[in-house]
């Protein structure tokens, strides 16, 4: 049941591309995450696999049926796309109880009445509204009316379902207890779902892939862990959590090679490093801030001086000046440091990620 | 028709063919009901055909130029205009001030009450001005000659005139001055008192500025209404033979044959009035509008005016007593007496509504036309606000302008430009009701389109996609989910212009024919043949029919359908 995005291309004005030439396979019964800032494109691509916006080129194919094609003049109107989505605004319709806004997905399909209503008390059921069926759907909370909106778009059984940005109207932490609902959902009905957040945290949490996106483009596509632990452009780096990138150059080969910076000389790291990213032989080497380790005495090191320090409760954050430039560096509570403080820093080489460019 | 299907289809939204075959037939629809007739007034006036080729031709331009009583009627309109805006202004914004920036009593019910004006029909309210206020058989003048006062009172003249049309239009002015007073932010004038200025400096130097641009659009606002206005001129002007450009438009539309190339000249100019103050409206107004609507309801400041609350009480009281409450009594009354004051009561006048062939036949015409055009008209703005706020497709702008368009041309101008139109056209709409239909199709599409689109940009279009993704088509869609949501805004709608179309004369005079006579007309004539008894009669079955429905299907359609 995976959706395959090959080559779109969208504009809404001649020359200015919201996407272009967009290519992407989101898998079958997993959760796509597509990630990335306002105006990147990835709302417009989902809805451009839900047929709400027609692309300017490209195919999409949903479980191996051709929905849109500019080469073979295919356009399915959303209805006929077999699908199910929830909208950030959840759409829940107000003129209708929620039996009938969970109902009307059945009705528009032909399925007999009392089936139909079987199956809308098993949906509420299912996402635990059960007994609310006959509220007027503009009663329920915020919480409720984003459960209406899911079951809505379950009731049917649909091929793949869309999510935009469906967390984006809860508050802090309700959203975070909905994202572990969401992925217990999804695992039980092993559904495909195609989500789009601009909220990297939540992405991380809730994806078994995510699409990074930059400038109507997908930039990079991984697991979670990978995307950020091995990031592969300094573009998706800085998106995903911080990171320090120190231009670098690598001295010797194998088990010995020394990370050296670029601009001082000093030595950063050694052991063995994978430059398969690195085009020339100088790039940028990331070394994100929980990766820093403050420990004395251990060979190559850093020595620094601490110029801010933030308490954020579990952790601390600092910025180490070194004569490599300022590293954000963060440890853990309870620890006692003070702006002022000289420390030494060291990283291992397996945490250093190299990345190509400057 | 492919060319454009697959470009709109490429720019839309939503894919579609048939929203680009839809918007080709509202296209259709305003270029034969809107833009075809208003190129016919032009053409009549300024083109021929001469041995098939087009040529210019001045000679109708030069003949209303050359002609004195020409010049009158263009004067007299320029003058009645001025001072009935003049009225309007001074009394709606006075109130405008008093009802919502003071703590005058009772002032949310007189606000209610002063909307009546707007819907009670320019006949009726001119008739009810002449028997108030006319020579020899105003009330005012009877009891003031009683006294030994002489008759102090003329409404047969320009100043009459001017005070008449100004009170009806008042209303206007009041509406659209308290909402923008009530949408401005109280802390501009208190940061004007902080800064040291009096309470009256205060109102001139920062409220009056800054509500200045609504003063300003309401006063052209009626001014156009003015100039195209029918009925009350007619009324008011015939005694004394001050006539209008729509009265002199309505005089040579009677003459056999009538002169189509002045009567076209003449609509060129009503046209051209309205035109010119549109255009300075939007010139003097650009980039100054200063109220921002936030959509956030501010509470005004209140100005306690002491013991001069009750002079200001009565001063809206005594506003609505001239525009609703004397004119009702005095048309009540009139039609309950043989003839005019004569203080012989009787029910004939009452008993004649049901026994006249004429009302039972012109009504089931009224009845008919208002019904279907109302339809229509409103169906045709359903598709149009969707149309325009739901698509991206290309020309739908145009098709806005076009829309808004005729709301600018006197209702008269605009009749003669129908007129024209289906006089050449060989298939039979000229002389049946459907001419009418059309007409009020035309002329008043904008004001669907524009109730309508205000509610549905409320809509979020989300829940449009969402009934699409599950399962509906375009049109179930909009039966099912759009059309529920927005149906305050369509019953609204059709209210709107049923209590228009229902006492419609300036088009109507123009375009009828004996068989399709409304009741307005018949209301007309009967003035016109003098027999005031049976007009007051025939004037309070319209305003039964216009007002009394309208506040009916209201006051339901409030009860049953959803808040908005």
């Amino acid at each position: 049941m995976s959706v395959l995005v090959k080559g779109i291309t969208k504009a809404f004005k001649p020359g200015t591309n919201i996407i272009s030439d967009l290519t992407g396979e989101f898998r079958g019964g997993e959760i796509s995450v597509l990630l990335g800032p306002s105006g990147c494109g990835k709302t417009t691509t989902l809805r451009c696999i839900a047929g709400l916006e027609t692309p300017t080129d490209g195919e999409i194919t949903i479980d191996g049926r051709v929905v849109y094609s500019s080469r073979q003049a295919v356009s399915l109107p959303p209805e006929k796309r077999d699908i199910g989505m929830v909208f950030q605004s959840y759409a829940i319709w107000p003129h209708m109880t929620v039996h009938e806004n969970v109902m009307l997905p059945l009705r528009a399909h032909g399925v007999p009445r009392d089936r139909a209503r079987a199956r809308v008390d098993d949906t509420l059921k299912l996402v635990g509204l059960d007994g609310l069926g006959e509220r007027n759907a503009t009663q329920l909370s915020g919480g409720q009316q984003q459960r209406v909106a899911i079951a809505r778009c379950l009731v049917h059984h649909p091929k793949v379902i869309l999510l935009d940005e469906p967390l984006s109207n809860l508050d802090a932490s309700l959203r975070i207890s909905m994202r572990g609902e969401l992925r217990d959902l999804q695992r039980r009905i092993d559904a495909t779902m195609i989500f789009v957040t601009h909220d990297q945290e939540e992405a991380m949490s809730i994806a078994d892939e995510i699409f990074l996106f930059h400038a109507g483009q997908i930039e990079q596509h991984d697991r979670p862990q990978n995307l950020y632990m091995k990031p592969r452009t300094r573009y998706v780096a800085e998106f995903l959590g911080k990171a320090n990138l120190i231009p670098s150059k690598i001295r010797n080969q194998g088990d010995a090679a020394e990370l050296v910076s670029a601009r001082t000389g000093e030595t950063i790291a050694k052991g063995r490093f994978d430059t398969s990213n690195w085009t020339a032989d100088e790039g940028i080497g990331m070394v994100r801030p929980e990766a820093w380790r403050l420990d004395a005495g251990s060979s190559p090191s850093l020595s620094g001086r601490v110029g801010t320090v933030t308490f954020l409760g579990d952790r601390i954050e600092l910025q180490v000046e070194t004569p490599i430039g300022a590293q954000r560096v963060v440890v853990l509570s309870p620890r006692r440091i003070a702006v002022g403080d000289a420390v030494t820093l060291s990283v291992s080489a397996e945490h250093v990620h190299m990345i190509g460019g400057t | 028709m492919d060319i454009a299907a697959t470009r709109s289809t490429r720019s839309t939204r939503s894919a579609d063919v048939r929203h680009s075959t839809l918007f080709t037939f509202l296209f259709a629809v305003i270029i034969v009901t809107v833009v075809i007739p208003l190129c016919f007034v032009f053409f009549d006036g300024l083109f021929k055909i001469e041995n098939h080729r087009l040529t210019v031709m001045l000679q109708y331009f030069e003949q209303v130029m050359g002609n004195r009583r020409y010049w009158v009627a263009l004067t007299n309109t320029a003058v009645v205009a001025l001072g009935a805006t003049v009225v309007a202004v001074l009394l709606g914004v006075a109130l405008a001030w008093l009802l919502v920036r003071t703590n005058t009593p009772g002032a949310a019910l007189v606000e209610n009450l002063a909307v009546i004006p707007i819907f009670i029909p320019p006949f009726v309210g001119a008739f009810a001005w002449i028997l108030l206020a006319a020579p020899r058989i105003g009330i005012f003048n009877l009891i003031s000659r009683m006294l030994g006062f002489g008759e102090p009172v003329d409404i047969y003249t320009h100043l009459g005139m001017a005070f008449v049309i100004g009170i009806y239009l008042a209303p206007y002015v009041l509406m659209i001055v308290a909402s923008a007073l009530r949408s401005m932010d109280p802390s501009l004038e208190e940061a004007g008192q902080v800064s040291g200025m009096s309470v009256a400096r205060t109102a001139m130097t920062i409220t009056l500025p800054v509500v200045a641009p609504a003063i300003f659009s309401s006063a052209i606002l009626t001014f156009v209404i003015t100039i195209g206005l029918f009925g009350t001129p007619v009324l008011l002007g015939w005694s004394k033979q001050i006539l209008l450009i729509t009265s002199r438009i309505y005089l040579e539309w009677q003459d056999v044959p009538p002169a189509y190339g002045v009567i076209a000249v003449l609509s060129i100019y009503l046209v051209i009035f309205s035109g010119a103050a549109m255009l300075l409206q939007h010139w003097l107004l650009k980039g100054r509008s200063f109220v921002t609507v936030t959509g956030k309801g501010y509470r005004p400041r209140i100005l306690q005016l002491g013991n001069a609350r009750f002079l200001a009480c009565g001063a809206a009281w005594t506003y609505l007593t001239l525009a609703v409450f004397a004119p009702l009594a005095v048309v009540v009354a009139a039609a309950m007496f043989t003839y005019t004051w004569s203080g012989n009561f009787t029910w004939a006048n009452i008993l004649f509504l049901w026994t006249s062939n004429d009302v039972a036949e012109t009504l089931k015409n009224s009845l008919l036309i208002t019904v279907l055009a109302a339809t229509t008209t409103t169906t045709f703005g359903i598709f149009v606000a969707w149309v325009t706020c739901r698509t991206t497709l290309r020309g739908r702008h145009l098709l806005e302008f076009l829309v808004l368009l005729p709301a600018s041309v006197p209702g008269i101008a605009f009749g003669i430009g129908v007129a024209f139109f289906w006089l050449r056209v060989p298939i039979g709409i000229y002389g049946t009701i459907w001419i009418i239909v059309l007409a009020y199709l035309g002329r008043y599409a904008s004001y669907a389109v524009g109730t309508i689109s205000s509610s549905l940009v409320q809509v979020h279009p989300e829940l449009e996609e969402s009934a699409r993704i599950c399962g509906y088509g375009w049109l179930k869609t909009l039966s099912q989910i759009t059309l529920p949501l927005v149906r305050p805004s369509i019953v609204s709608s059709w209210v709107l212009l049923y209590s228009i179309f229902i006492t419609e004369l300036s088009m109507v005079t123009i375009l009828h024919t004996t068989e399709t006579r409304t009741f307005s007309i018949l209301t007309f004539n009967t003035w016109y043949n003098g027999r005031f008894a049976n007009v007051a009669s025939l004037s309070l079955l319209q305003l039964l029919l216009g007002v009394a429905v309208m506040f009916v299907v209201r006051a339901s359609a409030k009860r049953l359908g959803p808040g908005e």
